[in-house]
């Protein structure tokens, strides 16, 4: 790798390590595991620099890596690679950042609706909401199309607000909803 | 309960810090930078860490060896590969396409093909790419024991040895075949809490596996025999494929795959044994990339028949007898929509087809 590829991926690490350390910490519940989680998907991008995207689909390729190295974390394939220690400390104290007083009820509401929601319906509206991603950014990132996304998200805005409807811990009080249309959903 | 609403308990509820380089994020970036196996080498290199590249941009038909080979595999197994697999496939130059295998005659392998000689004990999940220079077996035992059995041919042994001792700390001695041997406990890791390596230098195998105690590891050890390579396989029956097996694989994979004109299977398939699905997944890749290229040449002639006949027949992939009848979905299946989109659309695929890596 030479001088302009290290500068570079110096460049790609330093704009996105906060996205990416983020993603982390929303999806997993322990500091060394989300250090994992950032160290190995900033791993594959170093190792695989050449096939890293320009501009801004960067991010959207990191994410792409990520949601891969998470799904094998969760299925208990962590690939702990001693790195990352300071910053494993760091996210250990945020970690332990107390849970929101005076909303908890409603915030255990909406983890508990999340949790039930499928899979794939929740890896959407999560990207949707936390990473505050669009769908055509969303599509870029799993390889999906957009009318796809579109439609996992519709869907699974509809079941969250229907599951916190009858969930007497999220109050319960009605709002404007904002619907959008649900395209017929192919190649899933 | 409305979705602004929605959206801000589900932020609520997993607070993050600003964005910004932390110092310890600045940390992690000159440890990966130094990492690297091959900085001086210029581009990045392959390692197993293939089967993390999203699927947009890195598509298509290649063996994907870490994926298989870590599922179901319990966290300490996954420990001692995650060490033991930029090493071992790493050097193994990269990976390679069945194609590529194909110019060895004579199968290369650093199978140390072994099976359990005890009662209750068999052989749970298979994982061999490279064409079985690098692999991971897991014998499964009664209750929920398990025993990993994984190889490679590096001769890189002391940097394994080393990256053990970071992990795990000093290990006990004893011997693996006669070999001189490094055993290593992992606590709290069951029911992986021994790891077993030969010393640097020595035959690059690796065993996890213990149960409760390392009594119990060292039985399971003492009951693996080495078997010869067609005992081997018979033990597998047909989850592998090997030179004997392949005519029968290539039809069993292709079952109900409508061919385009002219495709020739053996230019995809090699005489070294494979993983059948890994196998299979290269197989009916290469089927897609044909069509697709297919399309692309209609594209280019105006033969709205053939685009239509080729659309038709992609669109239906998803369903082919290999892609609905194995364990795992290739990894063409989920990148194959936005090209199907493109042909829905009647649109070239030129520009699209960098990113879909067809066979040579």
């Amino acid at each position: 790798v030479g001088n302009t590829a290290e500068d570079a991926f110096r460049r790609l690490y330093a704009q996105n390590f906060g996205a990416i350390r983020n993603y982390a910490l929303r999806r997993v519940r322990r500091a060394d595991d989300a250090t994992d989680l950032v160290a190995e998907t900033f791993l594959v991008a170093w190792r695989r620099w050449a096939e890293v995207p320009p501009g801004d689909e960067a991010l959207l390729w990191l994410y792409g890596v990520a949601r891969l190295v998470l799904a094998n974390h969760q299925r208990g394939e962590r690939r702990r690679q001693q790195l990352g220690s300071r910053l494993q400390l760091e996210l250990r104290d945020h970690l332990t950042t107390p849970d929101p007083a005076g909303e908890l009820v409603e915030v255990q509401a909406v983890e508990a609706a999340l949790a039930a929601l499928p899979p794939a319906d929740r890896e959407v509206l999560e990207l949707t909401v936390w990473e505050q991603l669009a769908p055509r950014e969303i599509a870029v990132a799993l390889g999906l199309s957009s009318d796809v996304v579109r439609a996992r998200l519709s869907r699974a805005r509809s079941r969250m607000r229907t599951q916190l409807d009858h969930d007497p811990g999220s109050g319960g009080h009605q709002g404007s909803v904002h619907t959008m249309s649900v395209p017929k959903e192919e190649n899933a | 309960v409305n979705d602004l609403e929605i959206d801000r308990l589900m932020r609520l509820a997993r607070p993050v810090p600003p964005a910004g380089l932390s110092s310890g994020g600045s940390e992690l970036l000159e440890e990966i930078m130094s990492v690297s196996p091959k900085r001086s080498e210029s581009p990045p290199q392959e390692t197993a860490s293939i089967e993390l590249t999203p699927q947009l941009h890195q598509p298509v038909p290649r063996p994907r060896s870490g994926r298989r080979v870590l599922i179901g595999v319990g966290v300490a197994l996954a420990v001692v590969f995650a060490i033991l697999t930029p090493v071992l496939l790493g050097s193994g130059g990269g990976t390679a396409s069945p194609a590529t295998s194909s110019a060895t005659a004579t199968p290369a392998t650093a199978n140390p093909f072994l099976l359990m000689k005890v009662p209750g004990w068999k052989i749970g999940q298979v994982s061999l790419a490279l064409g079985g220079l690098n692999g991971q077996v897991v014998f499964d035992g009664p209750g929920h024991a398990q025993l990993g059995v994984i190889w490679g041919q590096s001769s890189d042994q002391e940097e394994i040895y080393q990256s053990q001792v970071k992990t795990f700390g000093k290990p006990l001695t004893t011997t693996l075949f006669g070999e001189p041997a490094s055993l290593f406990e992992v606590p709290d890791q069951k029911p992986y809490q021994h790891v077993l390596f030969p010393k640097p230098g020595g035959r690059p195998i690796g065993l996890v596996g213990g149960g409760t105690d390392l009594k119990t590891f060292q039985q399971q050890v003492q009951s693996l025999v080495e078997v010869t390579p067609s005992q081997w396989y018979a033990a597998l029956q047909d989850r592998i494929v090997a030179t004997d097996t392949l005519p029968a694989a290539v039809t069993r994979v292709l079952t109900g795959v409508p061919l385009p004109e002219g495709f020739d299977a053996s230019k995809y398939t090699g005489d070294l044994p494979m993983d059948y699905f890994l196998f299979g997944e290269n197989l009916t890749g290469a089927v897609v990339c044909d069509w697709m290229n297919t399309y692309r040449r209609a594209w280019t002639a105006g033969d709205e028949s053939t685009m239509a006949g080729t659309e038709k027949v992609l669109k239906g992939a998803k369903d082919w007898t290999f892609v609905r009848q194995t364990d795992s979905v290739p990894a063409w299946v989920d990148a194959l929509p936005p090209y199907l989109a493109k042909m829905a659309a009647r649109k070239d695929l030129t520009d699209a087809m960098g990113s879909f890596v067809c066979p040579a």
